[in-house]
């Protein structure tokens, strides 16, 4: 390996080391922190469903909510019709909306429609926290 | 004699000129992007879990140090400190943000491509972002290999003395 390399390399190995450690810090020290990675506690389960079994079985079922947990913007482009937009960045203000008054054995389906599950995933933790159990995130 | 001196000079200013054009343009563009994004953090982790391409383990990481390396690689850029390989890093991240937005909008997924996290999430992946970030590369490109030269040149002088 020729000497130039190694020190193009050595420097972009500087520049890394730069970049985490002040990402940590700063992560660390403000207040709208995120998580390094999500973790959901041990006790958190759900259920899953695909989403066309959940189609064919419970849609006419009307004692189960359905919830798209996508940013209004993106549930206003395209969503399952029987899905009702609840943007877990405004979790208190639509659990009011909907939740507030209902019975906490509801089936409730949580549908995010991304790969990663970030925004179905995070809606469920947070309505397990107010003591909904009967959740099943669809995928 | 005295001629070729005064050609290699007038050469070596330009390239000192179109460095110092490049370096503020690409450095700036990428710290000003890279603050906006550690600002906005929360709305920019959104955006990359609209991506739906990181598994969900891999989404707050990448919110948290990717802002910071275009922040560093920007600064590092203008302040003409590890030029090299600062470019070296901005090129492979704007063709990661080219692959990736290609691959979206094959897709048909349409919302914020989080150049500018403030922005709306709604829509704005384009092939105009592709065509802005591959010109990126190509100045991009063109720094590095400038400064490859002016490297080797200095060094050159260097060892002649």
């Amino acid at each position: 390996m020729s000497r130039k390399f190694l020190h193009l390399l050595l420097e972009i190995i500087l520049i890394i080391i730069v970049v985490i450690v002040s990402a940590l810090i700063t992560n660390e020290l403000r207040a709208d922190k995120i998580p390094l990675v999500p973790y959901y506690g041990t006790d958190f389960s759900y259920h899953t469903m695909s989403l066309n079994d959940f189609l064919r079985r419970e849609k006419k079922n009307l004692q189960v909510f359905m919830f798209d947990a996508r940013p209004h913007a993106l549930y206003k482009k395209d969503h399952v019709t029987a899905a009702k937009n609840f943007p877990v960045s405004e979790f208190d203000f639509f659990y009011h909306l909907y939740l507030a008054n209902i019975s906490q054995d509801i089936p409730i389906f949580i549908y995010g429609r991304t790969l990663s599950n970030a925004y179905d995933l995070e809606l469920a933790y947070r309505l397990y926290g107010k003591g909904y159990k009967n959740i099943t995130v669809l995928f | 004699m005295e001629e070729n001196s005064v050609h290699n000079n007038t050469i070596s200013s330009r390239l000192v000129i179109t460095m110092v054009i490049l370096r503020v343009w690409l450095g700036g563009l990428f710290a000003y992007t890279g603050i906006q994004k550690i600002i906005h953090i929360v709305k920019f982790k959104d955006i990359i879990a609209n991506y739906e391409i990181l598994p969900y383990w891999m989404i707050n990481i990448t919110a948290i140090i990717l802002p910071w390396l275009e922040f560093w690689v920007g600064i590092f850029i203008i302040a003409g400190i590890f030029v090299r390989a600062s470019t070296i890093i901005q090129i492979s991240l704007l063709l990661i943000f080219v692959a990736t937005i290609s691959f979206n909008i094959a897709r048909g997924l349409d919302f914020s491509c989080g150049c500018f996290s403030e922005a709306n999430t709604a829509s704005g992946m384009n092939y105009q972002h592709i065509i802005f970030n591959m010109s990126l590369v190509v100045m991009a490109s063109l720094l590095y290999f400038l400064e490859r030269r002016r490297f080797s040149h200095s060094r050159t002088k260097i060892s002649v003395q």
